[in-house]
């Protein structure tokens, strides 16, 4: 069976790729474990939030134009959509580097970023899978606070562009980290560093509009607004619907930006690299 | 005891060359150790700055809380954190075959193995802000229940830490120690913000109220001592549960790998 689903489609010199992801959705369908786990941890903090406005919120009935309903339902669709679009290439190509794992990979007709993308998304795909019945379950605990999106089609057409733009956004700045192995060896302290900075910057932390504005400046600069936060601002119906369309605009110029760097990255990298290990 | 000792200051050594293997790695772990504390940090000041209080918790003692549990997490990620991520892969390989057969107690071995020195560098802010937060005015008998509440929270988190990772012998492929990582925003948490029956069970059932919450309260004069008793009370039940639940977790360990 598995062998009938690789090959269906898309054809050309993409099967491969394709084959790549649907094993990988695969392989995290049968250890769905793992998946349960890791969805699990990324939607705790959601909850954490929730509940600390919560408490918030017991002394007053606004903050800068979100009502407690709007920051539940905010939390719980950050929770899922940044849950089902973070993928984390880098921690997958920082080991295969370090462990001297990419020098076979290097010798075969593939692009190694590229491949790595694509058993990225296929795990995504199982862990999105796996969230949706917790995040049922979630919304169902906040039933009282839940706003449901009230968009037009158009509405829900820039909502589905953004969150394709959004993933390949995502998935671009996963792979640009990991090329940063080809020089260090062993970076997960940048990643690290990196996650817990876009874990602010994203919109993950608080809605960008109540950071300091010193670093609200930051956040608007920077590509990760247009990850899971600007997708959920469309599905909270908070992006008019031309707004919607130049913010998928916006996320195409970074989508460019960010293939250009990867490439320049992995050729210069690819240059550097020692081939440890293995 | 000296054969552990000697034990321990072998894997210092080792450690401490690994690390500097890697030494750009190893600055970057120590900034971005930072990291995710002081992003819970920014998050509550800014609720709180917004609200004026949040429960009782007011911008100093969120400062208080938030640096006693970069203290416990600091220490805890130093001493167990690789070695938490490592008991799954012991078990995927089957490489606790050979654990299990060293002249030394398993439990100490697959804890203990591996240092991250890098996490210390949590220990220098951490203390900052609870400086920086403590009321006045200082008296002995809280502050040392305060210490005695903290070194209670890292003896509590190694003890989940640990269950959660030596289930992996039943959930070989869940990585069930990445659940600590969610869990550790449930304790930078003032304990007021949970609803009740949540606030039952992180005080009664899954103790995390304990590692950080009540020996933050203690330092401010606002927390009855009988609770800071009872945390380090329940930091030697959650270690003997943490080695009972070991030996009877390697009963169904079946050498899956190799």
């Amino acid at each position: 069976m598995s062998a009938d689903l690789a090959s269906a489609r898309p054809g050309l010199g993409l099967r491969k790729y394709w084959s790549a992801a649907i094993f990988s959705a695969q392989d995290a369908f049968a250890y769905r474990a793992t998946a349960i786990v890791w969805m699990l941890v990324d939607f705790i903090p959601s909850v954490v939030m929730i509940l600390v406005w919560q408490a918030a919120y017991r002394t007053q009935d606004q903050v800068e134009g979100y009502s407690l309903n709007d920051m539940v339902t905010y939390y719980l669709l950050t929770g899922i959509i940044a849950g089902a679009l973070t993928s984390h290439a880098e921690f997958t190509m920082n080991w295969e580097i370090r462990d001297g794992r990419l020098t076979p990979q290097l010798t075969r007709p593939i692009s190694y970023p590229l491949l790595v993308m694509c058993k990225e998304t296929g795990w995504l795909v199982a862990k999105a899978s796996v969230g949706l019945p917790i995040f049922a379950l979630l919304v169902f605990l906040f039933r009282g606070y839940v706003v449901v999106p009230h968009l037009t089609p158009l509405g829900w057409l820039g909502f589905v562009l953004a969150f394709v733009l959004a993933y390949l956004i995502l998935s671009l700045i996963g792979a640009c980290l990991g090329c940063l192995s080809l020089w260090t060896i062993e970076s997960s302290g940048v990643f690290e560093l990196w996650w817990s900075l876009g874990g602010v910057l994203s919109g993950g932390l608080l809605p960008l509009e109540l950071l300091p504005s010193a670093l609200r400046q930051v956040a608007f600069a920077m590509p990760h607004r247009w990850g899971s936060y600007f997708p959920v601002r469309v599905l909270l119906g908070k992006v008019p619907v031309s707004e919607i369309y130049e913010g998928v605009l916006t996320q195409l110029g970074w989508v460019v930006a960010l293939s250009l760097i990867l490439l320049i990255l992995w050729r210069l990298g690819t240059r550097k690299y020692e081939g440890w290990g293995g | 005891m000296r054969y552990y000792a000697d034990l321990m200051l072998g894997i210092l050594r080792n450690c401490v060359a690994r690390e500097m293997m890697f030494r750009a790695s190893f600055v970057m772990s120590l900034i971005s150790g930072y990291g995710w504390s002081l992003v819970m940090l920014l998050f509550l000041s800014t609720v709180v700055a917004r609200v004026q209080a949040l429960g009782s918790w007011e911008q100093r003692d969120i400062y208080v809380l938030v640096g006693t549990f970069m203290c416990v997490q600091g220490i805890t990620q130093c001493l167990f954190e690789t070695n938490m991520w490592r008991i799954g892969s012991y078990v995927r390989e089957g490489t606790l075959d050979f654990i299990l057969t060293k002249p030394v107690d398993s439990q100490f071995f697959v804890s203990a193995r591996y240092l991250r020195l890098s996490a210390l560098g949590l220990l220098l802010p951490g203390v900052g802000l609870v400086v920086t937060g403590a009321r006045g005015p200082f008296i002995w008998s809280d502050t040392l229940l305060y210490v005695g509440g903290t070194l209670a929270g890292i003896a509590i988190l190694y003890a989940v830490s640990f269950v959660l990772a030596a289930s992996t012998i039943w959930f070989v492929r869940a990585e069930m120690g990445g659940l600590v990582y969610g869990l550790f925003d449930v304790m930078r948490l003032p304990a007021d913000v949970y609803p009740k029956a949540l606030r039952i069970t992180f005080t009664y059932v899954v103790p995390l109220v304990f590692i950080a919450s009540v020996p933050a309260q203690t330092l401010q004069h606002r927390g009855s001592p009988l609770v800071a008793l009872a945390g380090m009370g329940l930091a030697v039940v959650a270690l003997v549960f943490a080695r009972a639940f070991w030996f009877f977790a390697l009963k169904s360990y079946s050498s899956t790998g190799s």
